[in-house]
């Protein structure tokens, strides 16, 4: 067993004298509120269907195969900081962090775990406020998947643009995936998520889905019967 | 059947956990009886290894999963309440992959009802 104290490390999403904006929070996926069908192409239906979801699914590895993957999966925390100059995004899953520089600013800001690796799925953000709202566009995506289990596939230089607001104790982001090479129009995917009242995104420690050494534990239990 | 906090929450949203629940576990419900060899609390799946008395050339380990350690945590749930050498009857999704399934329910020899929302009585 490998629970590790260092679990109970916390990453601090706590805000600063500034004022809260209102999607600072920590924060939990409720619900998909609706997705609209993915608009794939022949060549996007051909990567769905080449897709082994037993092997090519980047998760095993404790990896992003895209921004809807992330924002898709259950229980796990998001924190969400607006700052005077950038916007902070931790993801529980994987470890990830996200600091994200104004449009203004002509820089762009890719997506980190922990230990300090990018990872190209996620693109390069910047971030703009609009009223209360939060958008967040990211371009140059890398290729990815961005449902795991159905094998919808993420195309080489796709973009995609978060936008989060507050709807009372409820965040709602809405997620519009542009992919010229794999769909033929915008993918759409409406979250709403709610306010967990934490103020830190506790560190996750993704163990790699390793089923080797289980399938090799029943293969010597059955070679063992062999007289 | 008196299950205290034994609420499961295997909502039918098409949220994905670190391998896709929805897709690497089917629909079809199966059962198990064995002794838990081994736990693996981790993220993103608990899982559970759990010796069965298999026919002859039959595999005789399964591979339980469950939620991320930190989803039991957040829910407060008692994770000393199962330990390796323990008697259990499993009931859960049957995998795609040969001998796993999902957790549903983890019955002990002294009627303690294991899942992912907590520990109850049977």
């Amino acid at each position: 067993m490998r629970q590790s104290l260092c679990s109970m490390v916390l990453v601090s999403i706590t805000a600063t004298a500034q004022a809260a904006h209102p999607v600072d929070g920590v924060w939990i996926l409720e619900r998909i509120v609706e997705e609209t069908a993915a608009p794939l192409t022949p060549a996007g239906a051909a990567v769905q269907q080449a897709y082994d979801l037993l092997e090519d699914d980047p998760s095993l590895r404790c990896e992003p195969a895209s921004m809807a993957r992330v924002w898709g999966n259950p229980n796990s925390r998001t924190g969400i900081r607006v700052a005077a100059d950038h916007v902070q995004l931790e993801h529980e899953l994987f470890d990830l962090r996200r600091s994200i520089p104004g449009e203004a600013s002509g820089r762009s800001g890719e997506t980190l775990n922990l230990a300090g690796t990018a990872f190209a799925t996620m693109g390069k953000a910047t971030y703009r406020l609009d009223g209360e709202r939060l958008i967040v566009t990211s371009s140059g995506l890398a290729a990815g998947f961005l449902r795991t289990g159905t094998g919808y596939p993420q195309g080489e230089g796709a973009s995609a643009t978060e936008t989060f607001w507050r709807e009372g104790d409820h965040l709602l982001l809405e997620l519009v995936y542009r992919d010229p090479a794999l769909f033929d129009g915008e993918y759409r995917i409406l979250h709403r998520l709610f306010a967990t009242g934490e103020t830190e995104v506790p560190v996750y420690e993704c163990t790699d889905a390793d089923y080797d050494w289980f399938e090799q534990l029943n293969a010597e239990a059955t070679e063992g019967e062999q007289p | 059947m008196r299950i205290l906090l034994a609420t499961l929450l295997l909502a039918a949203l098409p949220v994905q956990a670190h391998h896709s629940t929805a897709t690497n576990f089917t629909q079809e419900i199966i059962e198990i009886s064995g002794t838990i060899e081994q736990i693996r609390f981790q993220n993103p799946h608990t899982s559970f290894v759990v010796k069965t008395e298999a026919a002859p050339g039959q595999a005789p380990y399964w591979l339980v999963e469950s939620d991320a350690r930190s989803t039991f945590q957040r829910k407060g749930v008692d994770l000393g309440a199962v330990a390796a050498g323990s008697k259990v009857k499993v009931s859960g999704r049957k995998g795609v992959r040969a001998n796993t399934l999902f957790l549903r329910d983890m019955v002990l020899e002294d009627g303690t009802v294991f899942t992912s929302s907590g520990t109850g009585r049977d």
